[in-house]
Parts: structure tokens; C-alpha cells; sequence
């Protein structure tokens, strides 16, 4: 089999895709003269780049050996959704519901944790982050669920 | 005189309770996530940005600095101990430093190392107060060809000179500044790439970005290494104390490692691994029996550390002189100050001279703190090291998600940064630096504006930038650095594909 470097086949190719749609995207702004520059200017010249670096980029990929690509969707997946659903229960459930959530969903990433600590760690981080942000430095957030 | 002026002034600045406060915790931070080896000094610093919105912008400095040289003190625990770097600029304290430990000699490394890393710190401070405002001064008559040049030199270089790889690291810079054009458009008032959200009109957040690359994906991918070390390692003060001959060897070493460490720290795309690496070969070139290097040698740690902690301060020279951050560390800290309404640049000294020398007192009094953190603390160090990253890790993720919801107290920024980190996550499983995305993003404006300024002042001839004589060296020294990189990468290419084969 044909040697070639996954890695850097797939990163060429996103930065070709990347600069080329910036290019496309910024042609409805006017690019104005190197002397009174649009607004387009700036991110044409940096689409063609960028493009033009992916393609230094991918070619010699095609011929050479590279590391194995190393994607782990599942921590991925939870680490962002518990994100999203912050993001998404702060405001109507409020700062200790949404951070024990959040935390509860975290900790489905990984495998190690005994059932007591999946109940045990939500707690003490939403004290935690309750003591820190709102009675630490006085930040304006909801505490608890909307109409309390 | 000027400087002792400036002194006193700082000396009132530092010692203020509130910065006083904020440069302990700042120091402490840095201590914990240098001894840790799965939490990084850009995640830090990312994670702590929101928290400079709601203090005073001198107090925000000397809190991210002190995480930033704190991490170099704490760095070397890890490295001496597990043979695992805490931090990228201690792995070479793992050379020597882990021998010792083997050799039961882990406390004389530990005292050494930090012994080495004060005097590097207050030394590299030394050049940092007596560099800035020369620099300073000289780039007064800068115009902005000038400016371009100079920030496109440090942008190539920092993409080039750390990585294998220098189309990678090119094409992330250009990602970055394509990244910072998102939104209104100073010159014009057009709002760019804003896909009709509303949101986007103000351009991505600066800490929205840092959070999603470095914060997100930093998690994601430590998740399952689960970096939760055993160290039956008891170190009692007694074990520390060195010798005369640990002293006698290392005090040379110091200092040659200071001067290594304060130049490679100031220039742009070096910073401190480099410093560190450098310090050591250096070392074992003017060594005498160049044999004993690996096997616990004290000039192997103390040279190295003390060019990595002056790196970290003569780090600050370019940003704080010119306000050209070279590192994305610097990038972070220039985005604290632009939030707060300042902007650094040759002016800076002269218009806050109280921010100025009051940070320059407090790194002093932050390496004063550091050294009572780490000597006769290093117990409490050694035992974080047993924290599993389990526990760690769902405490930063909330940190994160509070600290960007509190920065404008919107929910659409929490899905701004969990596109980011998807983003960030994938770049990083690629091997792209996200470090250099964020220097460009960061430099991203500035280098429009100053484009645009040179050229409207030329009339559109872009000769303008090689006609000028410090913009002409500046671009030189640009294009000697991308073919320089570029015959390094064929040579690494007609190099690497040998083993490779000779594995299958």
C-alpha cells in the first residue's frame, strides 16, 4: 500500500476549503485599490493564502508516511454538549441547577468515577461556583430557577 | 535616577493590597497548573480572562503574569520527580533532574532548580527594565510600514522557528488574522463574515476564541490520559540543602543560562522551550567531562532554569515596548490590556508609567512569593500531583462556561466557544498549532490597520515598505526565515520517510 500522511491530506484539504470560502464570502465587499482599500481587501488576499498554504501542505502529504489521526468523538461529543446545555439551562433553571447539569453530564466522559462521586462532585462544584463567581467577585448571574 | 523614580512609583503600585492579592493568587495558580502536567499556561490564562472584566486592568497583569512565570517555577517539580514536563519549557529539566531523583537527591533538585529559576527571573527582570524603554524610544519614529513589517517578522517567526512543520503554522497564522476580520470593520463601518447574527456584528471574542482552543479541546483531549501520577517521594527540608560543590557548579551556569534566556525570551517565536534547550546545549559544550550530562548533573537543571524564567520576563519586552506580543502567552496579555481600553505600544511607559513599573515591582515581589510557594511548600506540590484529572476536569469546564457567560452575560457566547472547541479539538488531533491561530488573531487588526495606513500614505505604491530602511531589514529578515524554513522542511521531508519504511 501507498504510504500517506492522513493527517496532513485532511488539514490541507480544511485550510484549502477554509481560504477558498473566504475568498467566495468576501466578494460582496468592495476590494477597493491598495490605495483606499474596501473592506474585502484584506480578507481576499488571506483566503488566496490560505488556500494556497493548503495546497504546500497537502501536496506533500500524498507521498509520505504520517502518524495515525487520533479522533476520540465520545469526550468530544459530552465535553461540548455540557457546554450547549449550560449555555442553554443558565438562564430559565439558574446558576446551581445549571452547573450540577453540566457537571453531571461532564463526568459521562469518563468511565472511572464510582456512582458517588457522580453525585458527590455536581454539589460541591456548584458550592464552589456559587462561592467564586457570586460571592467572590460579584458577578451578576441567576441563582436559582426563574420565579423563586 | 529615572529608574529609581520609577521604582518608588511601582513599589507603591505593587504593594497596594488589591495587587498584592491578585499577584498571590496569580503566582499560586502558576505554581499548581506548572506542577500538573495536563493543565497548560495558555488554558490558565484563557480561563482566567474573564476575571480581568471585573478587576482593575494592573491588578488583571500581575495576575496573568504571575500564572505565566509562576508555571516556570512549577514546572520543573514534575519533570524532577516523574520524569513527566509540567510545563513544554521544563522538559529539559527532566534530562538531569530525574537522575537526581533516582540518585535520592530530588529535594538538592527541587532547591536548586528554584534557586535557578529566582536568579534567572530577577536578572531577566533587570534586562527587561533596562531594554523596554530603549526599545521603546527607538520605535517612536516607527511609521506604521514600519509597524507592518515588524509584526509580520514576529507572526513568521513564531510559526516557523517552533514547529517541524511551517506551512502548518503559516496557514494557522493566516487563519487567525482571517479570523480577526470577523465583524465591523474599523476603517469602514462594513460588518464582515457576520452570517446575519447579530452577535458576530462585534467580531468572536477574544476569550470566547481562547477558551474553545485552548480551554475545550485542552479538556477533550486529556480526558482520557487521565494524568493522575503516584510519587512515593518524601522530600523533608533537610534533603534539600545542597552542597558546597552543587553551588560552586551551578553558579556559572546560572548566569550564562540568563543571558541565553534573556535574549532568545525577547526575540519573537523563541520563547522559553527554546531558551531552555539552548541553555543546556550550551552547557554541555563548554562542560568538561560532557559525559556526566544525563546522568544528574547539576549544571543540566540549574542552566536551564534559569534561562527558561528569564525568558519569561524579557518576554514582556516586545509586547510591553512595542506591543507586539511574540508568543501567544504575550497575544493573551495584550488582549487583557486592549479590553481594558489600553493599548501598548512606544507611548505606553511614558502614559502609564504607574502600570508599567507597578508591574515591574510586582514580578520582583511575585519571584520573592514564588520562592517561599516553592521551598518550604514543595510538600503540598508533591501531593497535588495524586489529583486525578477526573476530579480536575469538570471544575475547569464550568469555569470555563461561567467565565465566558460573564464576559457579556449572553448564552449565545457558550455556543460560540463549543463550535470553537470542536474547531480547536480537530486542529489539535491534525496537529496544528492553535498558539500561532491566536497570535494572528490577536495581531490580525493591527496589521490591517497599519497596511492600510502605510499604503494610503504612499498613495498605493507598495514600494513604501522596502524603500524605508528598518521596514527593507525587518522584510529581509522575513524572507530569510521562509526559505531558511522551507529548505529545513525538504530536508526533514527527504529525511523522515526512512524509518517509516523501514518499520513496515
Amino acid at each position: 500500500m501507498r504510504q500517506r500522511d492522513l493527517g496532513d491530506i485532511l488539514g490541507g484539504l480544511l485550510m484549502i476549503v477554509i481560504g477558498l470560502f473566504a475568498v467566495w464570502y468576501a466578494q460582496r465587499y468592495a476590494f477597493g485599490s491598495p490605495r483606499q482599500m474596501g473592506p474585502g481587501f484584506f480578507p481576499v488576499v488571506l483566503g488566496w493564502v490560505l488556500a494556497g498554504l493548503g495546497v504546500l501542505i497537502l501536496l506533500p502529504a500524498l507521498r509520505r508516511a504520517g502518524e495515525p489521526v487520533k479522533f476520540e468523538l465520545k469526550p468530544l461529543i459530552v465535553i461540548v454538549s455540557a457546554v450547549a446545555i449550560f449555555g442553554f439551562t443558565l438562564r430559565p433553571l439558574g446558576l446551581v441547577l445549571a452547573t450540577m447539569l453540566t457537571v453531571a453530564l461532564a463526568a459521562a466522559a469518563d468511565r472511572n468515577f464510582s456512582p458517588l462521586g457522580r453525585v458527590v462532585l455536581p454539589v460541591v462544584l456548584a458550592a464552589m461556583i456559587w462561592l467564586v463567581f457570586r460571592v467572590g467577585l460579584g458577578m451578576n448571574l441567576p441563582v436559582w430557577p426563574r420565579g423563586f | 535616577m529615572e529608574i529609581a523614580s520609577g521604582l518608588l512609583l511601582g513599589l507603591e503600585v505593587a504593594l497596594n493590597p488589591t495587587t498584592l492579592l491578585y499577584c498571590f493568587i496569580g503566582v499560586f495558580l502558576g505554581t499548581l497548573i506548572g506542577v500538573l502536567p495536563g493543565i497548560g499556561t495558555l488554558a490558565t490564562i484563557s480561563l482566567l480572562l474573564p476575571i480581568t472584566y471585573h478587576i482593575p486592568p494592573t491588578a488583571a497583569l500581575v495576575m496573568l503574569a504571575g500564572v505565566w512565570y509562576g508555571a516556570q517555577y512549577g514546572g520543573s517539580t514534575a519533570s524532577i520527580l516523574l520524569n513527566l514536563p509540567g510545563t513544554p519549557s521544563s522538559a529539559v529539566a527532566c534530562l538531569d533532574g530525574y537522575p537526581m531523583t533516582k540518585k535520592g537527591r530530588a529535594g538538592v533538585a527541587l532547591f536548586m532548580t528554584t534557586i535557578a529559576s529566582f536568579v534567572g527571573s530577577m536578572l531577566g527582570l533587570a534586562a527587561l527594565v533596562m531594554f523596554t524603554p530603549a526599545i521603546a524610544d527607538m520605535a517612536l519614529r516607527f511609521g506604521p510600514a514600519e509597524y507592518f513589517s515588524m509584526m509580520l517578522l514576529g507572526l513568521i517567526a513564531a510559526s516557523t522557528l517552533a514547529s517541524g512543520a511551517p506551512a502548518k503554522g503559516l496557514s494557522m497564522v493566516v487563519l487567525g488574522l482571517l479570523l480577526g476580520t470577523v465583524g465591523t470593520d474599523v476603517n469602514t463601518g462594513v460588518s464582515r463574515f457576520h452570517f446575519g447574527i447579530p452577535e458576530m456584528r462585534d467580531g468572536i471574542m477574544l476569550v470566547a476564541l481562547a477558551m474553545g482552543l485552548f480551554g475545550i479541546a485542552e479538556v477533550v483531549g486529556s480526558v482520557r490520559r487521565n494524568p493522575g501520577a503516584e510519587t512515593k517521594q518524601k522530600i523533608t527540608l533537610r534533603s534539600m540543602l545542597p552542597t558546597r560543590a552543587d553551588v560552586t557548579d551551578s553558579t556559572l551556569p546560572m548566569l550564562r543560562g540568563t543571558a541565553i534566556g534573556s535574549f532568545f525570551g525577547a526575540l519573537p517565536g523563541t520563547g522559553t522551550s527554546i531558551a531552555a534547550f539552548m541553555a543546556y546545549a550550551a552547557e554541555k559544550r563548554v562542560a568538561r567531562d560532557p559525559s556526566r550530562f544525563g546522568q544528574g548533573a547539576i549544571e543540566g537543571i540549574t542552566a536551564p532554569e534559569a534561562a527558561n524564567n528569564a525568558a519569561a520576563q524579557t518576554a514582556f519586552v516586545p509586547t510591553l515596548a512595542l506591543g507586539i506580543p511574540g508568543c501567544a502567552t504575550m497575544g493573551l496579555m495584550l488582549g487583557a490590556l486592549i479590553i481594558h481600553g489600553i493599548q501598548p505600544g512606544p507611548l505606553f511607559i511614558a502614559r502609564q508609567p504607574e502600570m508599567f513599573w507597578g508591574l515591574v515591582v510586582s514580578f520582583a515581589v511575585g519571584n520573592i512569593l514564588l520562592v517561599i510557594l516553592n521551598l518550604p511548600l514543595i510538600g503540598l506540590w508533591i501531593s497535588i500531583l495524586r489529583i486525578p484529572y477526573r476530579l480536575l476536569y469538570p471544575a475547569i469546564l464550568l469555569f470555563i462556561c461561567v467565565g465566558v457567560y460573564s464576559v457579556r452575560n449572553n448564552p449565545f457566547d457558550l455556543y460560540v466557544v463549543a463550535v470553537l472547541g470542536v474547531f480547536g479539538y480537530v486542529l489539535s488531533t491534525l496537529r496544528f498549532s492553535a498558539a500561532a491561530l491566536l497570535l494572528g488573531f490577536v495581531l490580525g487588526p493591527l496589521m490591517e490597520e497599519n497596511l492600510r495606513r502605510a499604503l494610503l500614505l504612499s498613495r498605493g505604491d507598495p514600494m513604501v515598505f522596502v524603500e524605508r530602511p528598518i521596514s527593507a531589514t525587518l522584510l529581509a529578515c522575513c524572507a530569510g526565515l521562509l526559505i531558511w524554513s522551507v529548505f529545513g522542511a525538504m530536508r526533514a521531508g527527504r529525511r523522515a520517510p526512512q524509518p517509516a519504511l523501514a518499520e513496515s
